[in-house]
């Protein structure tokens, strides 16, 4: 019998969000998500420096900020960092052990490690946003208030789009060996170009939702995608968006459960020497 | 091919670690099982490995080796390659066989919780979390162990003095030097206290008195009545930690057992024998006579160095040229009994 009963459940889970150290943005990583995430800002800037623009305006400002920049550009890019690094970076380091060998579910590992990624990245992304709508209506009578409540949906939405990414991204950091470049091919060719494609397929891709979300809830038509127009789609219900993301992400969640149950820790080392051998 | 034993789970001076003896060739002799540590202070624990081979692609690691390893230190040895570090990824259940099982006490090691919450690893590997200080490395591994808030400080504190880190409890990892990391990797595979103990290459990188100190702790656990799986190339480390040995080659069992048994069944080779005398040439003389005790004979400066395959009955000769007064002899040494001398008849 084991002289200590390990932790199950929520404890397991707690405990693997708490101790999630991998993936963490520091020195040169930090620097380019700080980068990443405050380029866009920078663009706000230099507009309300030019001036000009109506409040209508700020507002159709701040959307395509977050609709191109963020939800389809910089989350994603922060993400693939982050996402692939949570799990991917204990087998670069040669840490893994440590991990593989904890008597924990590997469910709770993953799940803990899913959590401590989207916090992390919600801490670096809302805080940019909220700048960008702050930059975008300050300089507008009583737009700020006016527009608050379409916030507030957008950070959910975004919150929602982050935790879906994140989970795709810790699964192809568990289970591919080119994670990054596959983690690019997919959020920029594959997810871009379905997202574009006939309604049935693009129920598959996490950004046409992350779009139908932001242009659904928020009821503003500044989010309302472009191409809409242009290939007269019919939008999908909130719900049904909720749904399609939540199914994405518990997919995602349990391969990568999946994945980690597999992998096996310093393979790759024992692999090479064994060929030398 | 070695087979081990039945598997032990009693106690001291039951067949665990190996205890049979055996030695390569078609024999595949058993010896009895040597004596043990004294009375172990905890349930001892079995960690059978049936029928295991690995390949990497066309490349075989591991094949059909078994092994039981029970409690006290076994060393395993083995060449660059021999698959020794697959066979420890195996026993804590980081890589899994290609065909065979690896048990801990009946239950298969790998994604079994059970059997992980009993392990202990060290691996060779220099890796640590160089972000977190020793203390947070050691707190965070003992919560996902099982230990409750209230119990942590006081057993993190204990491990970080069994581990000579106490000073240091508190300075990230990223700093240490390569003792200190891998005092801090032994520290984290004790902090759980466990019944299985697996350590790859511990004494890398420590200096002398650190090695002392962690050789002393490897025995300890062993008296204790953990199962202590050790691995290593330098042969001495492992003599000062146990005489219990597995030696691999090319991914099969060599032999196992204690040295001296091993030796004791390398009948096909000739043993080496020192002479320690003022006249090793008058000695050599009188022994080239001895046509069947003798195969080979070196002379050195005070001493002659005789290669036979009967020793007893060749020490019972010089014996009785000593008390006829035809030779002098001030020492016989046995130049074969230690692990260097069997392991270099082994993977010739």
């Amino acid at each position: 019998m084991p002289a200590r009963s390990p932790p199950r459940g929520l404890a397991a889970l707690l405990g693997a969000l708490a101790t999630a150290t991998a993936g963490v943005p520091r020195g040169r990583r930090l620097l380019g998500l700080v980068a990443l995430l405050g380029l866009p800002v920078l663009i706000v800037c230099l507009r309300v420096l030019l001036g000009g623009d109506g409040r209508g305006e700020g507002f159709l400002n701040f959307a395509r900020v977050v609709t191109y920049a963020y939800a389809q550009l910089v989350l994603p890019l922060a993400l693939i960092s982050m996402g692939t690094g949570a799990f991917g970076d204990e087998w670069a380091s040669g840490t893994s052990h440590y991990l593989a060998g904890l008597p924990v579910p590997r469910w709770s590992l993953v799940l803990g490690r899913w959590l401590a990624v989207v916090r992390r990245a919600l801490m670096f992304v809302l805080p940019a946003i909220v700048l960008v709508y702050l930059l975008s209506l300050a300089s507008f009578d009583e737009a700020l208030t006016h527009y608050l409540p379409a916030l507030g949906w957008v950070l959910i939405v975004i919150s929602l789009l982050t935790a879906a990414y994140s989970a795709i991204f810790i699964f192809f950091g568990l289970a591919l060996r080119r994670a990054v470049m596959t983690g690019l091919v997919y959020a920029f060719v594959i997810e871009t170009a379905t997202s574009k494609l006939p309604q049935a397929f693009a129920r598959s891709s996490l950004a046409f939702h992350g779009s139908n979300l932001l242009w659904q809830i928020t009821e503003q038509d500044a989010f309302k995608p472009m191409t809409r127009d242009v290939f007269e789609v019919e939008p999908v219900s909130v719900v049904g968006s909720l749904a399609w993301m939540g199914i994405i992400t518990a997919l995602a969640l349990a391969l990568a459960t999946l994945a980690l149950r597999r992998k096996e820790s310093g393979s790759d080392t024992t692999a090479r020497d064994a060929a030398e051998t | 091919m070695t087979r081990a034993g039945p598997t032990p789970a009693g106690g001291p001076g039951s067949d665990p670690a190996g205890a049979a003896g055996s030695a390569p060739g078609s024999g595949a002799a058993r010896v009895p099982p040597p004596a043990r540590a004294p009375a172990p202070a905890r349930a001892p624990a079995a960690l059978r490995v049936e029928r295991v081979s690995r390949w990497y692609g066309d490349v075989i690691a591991l094949n059909d080796v078994d092994l039981v390893f029970g409690p006290g230190v076994t060393g395993l040895l083995g060449p660059n390659g021999a698959g020794k570090s697959t066979l420890i990824r195996l026993l804590v259940g980081l890589a899994r066989a290609g065909t065979g099982r690896v048990l801990l006490d009946g239950r298969p090691v790998r994604n079994d919780l059970e059997s992980l919450s009993r392990i202990g690893y060290v691996s060779d590997a220099d890796g640590l979390y160089d972000e977190l200080t020793a203390r947070r490395f050691l707190a965070d591994q003992g919560r996902m162990r099982g230990f409750s808030r209230a119990e942590l400080p006081r057993r993190v504190d204990e491990v970080l003095e069994l581990v000579g880190l106490t000073d240091a409890a508190d300075r990230r990892a990223g700093g240490f030097s390569k003792g200190m990391r891998q005092r801090l990797k032994l520290g984290q595979a004790l902090i759980h206290e466990p019944d299985v103990l697996v350590l790859d290459e511990p004494l890398t990188g420590l200096d002398p008195m650190m090695r002392r100190d962690v050789i002393k702790v490897v025995r300890d656990m062993g008296d204790l009545g953990l199962t202590v799986v050790v691995s290593s190339h330098v042969l001495h480390e492992i003599e000062a930690m146990t005489d219990q040995v597995v030696l691999l080659r090319h991914g099969q069992v060599l032999a196992e057992g204690t040295v001296a048994k091993i030796r004791d069944h390398l009948d096909d080779q000739p043993r080496r024998i020192g002479f320690g005398t003022d006249d090793a040439a008058g000695l050599a003389r009188a022994l080239l006579l001895e046509r069947e005790l003798v195969l080979g004979l070196a002379l050195e400066p005070e001493r002659l160095i005789v290669h036979s395959m009967h020793p007893e009955r060749l020490c019972q000769r010089v014996q009785e040229l000593v008390l006829s007064g035809e030779v002098s002899v001030q020492r016989v040494d046995p130049l074969d009994e230690d692990l260097a001398a069997v392991f270099s008849y082994l993977v010739r």
